[in-house]
């Protein structure tokens, strides 16, 4: 079982790196030009990018962040199961997808701009590349039926 | 370090008066540093001459392939070393999660396209998989990665004694956002501080326009992906079938007009340029 420590551990494999794994550019382009928000993590957990809907999620711009560190995440959206228990780091959907290299799609809540805690659908699945490295995850947050969603209360 | 250009066309090679400046046959460039090794990119029509040449050595010859379209893998068929009996020869290629190399390049090596079955050549090949952290052939030490091209598709970074030969004959590095951004441009790790860069220039702006996503670039985009990736010279490469040689002149004077820092040369079959 990989844990976010052990996630954390490999970090230095991609910071070595000037560039992004290729699966993590495409990506990056597709989430771009779709509507539902979507974060893009590396194999640490680290949010390397999140599109315009996403923006929202978090109350700030991507262009003002070059990354946000799994902590920084978790602090900023304070996620929670349904029964509203905080989440911690190893039970996150990015992390638990990467974890066991397997889609996850569950409901949780987080915390919008508002401070408010609002219940989204998480559907994540691990990018893989061809040769079998992990190199992070796709999450689509979608506002739940009858929820504004923290973005449009923002 | 030594890289003579035996065919800088892309996607089929045309040949004809209009085009015998820059040349008509299809992508193919070997990278030598005296004898011993000889190091060929990719395996299109122009790998019939260089097979010419070669067939008088006895050099052990690594071809690396960056993709099997028909364009990279066309001259293999009638490469004269892989008809000499007992010749040494490895060929590298990018991985699929599907097919290995041999069984790939055996729909083309095989009836009804071809009379000559891969497994009945006399010579001794040696088919492999391409890593991707890196591995030594002879003095050179080489670096392969994915790029953004439809299938799998590599690129090539070369280096020897300080000097750098980077190779992406087929990439859009504008799909995934080139935007002086270095961390989410495929390729630059390959062609970081290259002394020289061989990269697709396939297409006019307009032409790119209506082409999006079909895997080549703009010859603004190769000067633009030269520039942030800092590269010293970069060598147009894999022209358009449809440009003779007074539209790639063009294109060339077009691309030293964007070129901020890169020198820019064209890539003409027949050429040999020196590195380090």
């Amino acid at each position: 079982m990989v844990s976010a420590g052990s996630l954390a551990r490999r970090e230095t494999i991609a910071l070595d790196m000037a560039q992004q794994p290729i699966e993590l550019i495409l990506a990056r382009q597709l989430a771009s030009g779709l509507v539902v928000p979507v974060l893009l993590v590396d194999q640490r957990g680290d949010t390397v990018f999140f599109n315009e809907p996403a923006e929202l999620l978090f109350g700030r711009r991507f262009d003002e962040i070059d990354l946000l560190p799994l902590e920084g995440r978790t602090a900023a959206l304070a996620p929670a199961d349904v029964e509203g228990r905080p989440l911690d780091a190893d039970h996150l959907p990015a992390v638990v997808a990467m974890r066991e290299r397997r889609p996850v799609h569950t409901t949780i809540q987080i915390h919008g701009p508002d401070g408010v805690l609002h219940p989204v659908e998480t559907t994540v699945f691990p990018l893989e590349s061809a040769g079998g490295t992990l190199e992070g995850a796709f999450v689509i947050l979608w506002s739940t039926r009858g929820d504004d969603g923290p973005g449009e209360r923002a | 370090m030594k890289v003579t250009i035996w065919g800088s066309r892309g996607s089929i090679a045309s040949a004809g008066p209009e085009t015998v400046r820059y040349g008509g046959n299809t992508a193919c460039v070997q990278v030598s540093d005296g004898p011993g090794t000889i190091v060929l990119l990719d395996a299109g029509t122009g790998l019939r001459r260089a097979g010419v040449a070669l067939a008088t050595t006895d050099d052990v010859i690594h071809l690396l392939l960056t993709h099997l379209h028909m364009d990279h893998i066309q001259g293999l068929g009638f490469f004269r070393p892989l008809f000499q009996d007992g010749r040494e020869l490895h060929l590298w290629g990018p991985p699929s999660t599907t097919l290995d190399l041999r069984d790939r390049l055996t729909r083309y090596l095989s009836p009804p396209l071809f009379p000559v079955r891969l497994r009945d050549l006399p010579s001794r090949v040696e088919l492999h998989d391409v890593p991707l952290d890196g591995w030594s052939i002879g003095a050179f030490t080489v670096r392969a990665a994915t790029v953004v091209h439809p299938g799998p598709t590599v690129g090539y970074r070369i280096e020897r004694n300080g000097a750098t030969l980077a190779y992406l004959p087929d990439h859009e590095p504008a799909l995934g956002g080139l935007d002086d951004q270095p961390s989410w441009t495929s390729g630059y790790d390959l062609a970081a501080g290259a002394d020289l860069l061989l990269h697709d220039a396939q297409y006019t702006p307009a032409e790119y326009d209506e082409r999006v996503g079909w895997g080549h670039s703009s010859v603004r985009h190769a000067v633009a992906f030269a520039d942030l990736a800092g590269v010293r010279r970069l060598a147009l490469f894999h022209h358009d079938p449809d440009h003779d040689d007074e539209a790639l002149d063009r294109l060339l004077a077009e691309g030293r007009s964007l070129a901020r820092r890169t020198e820019v040369v064209p890539g003409c079959e027949d050429t040999a340029l020196e590195i380090g």
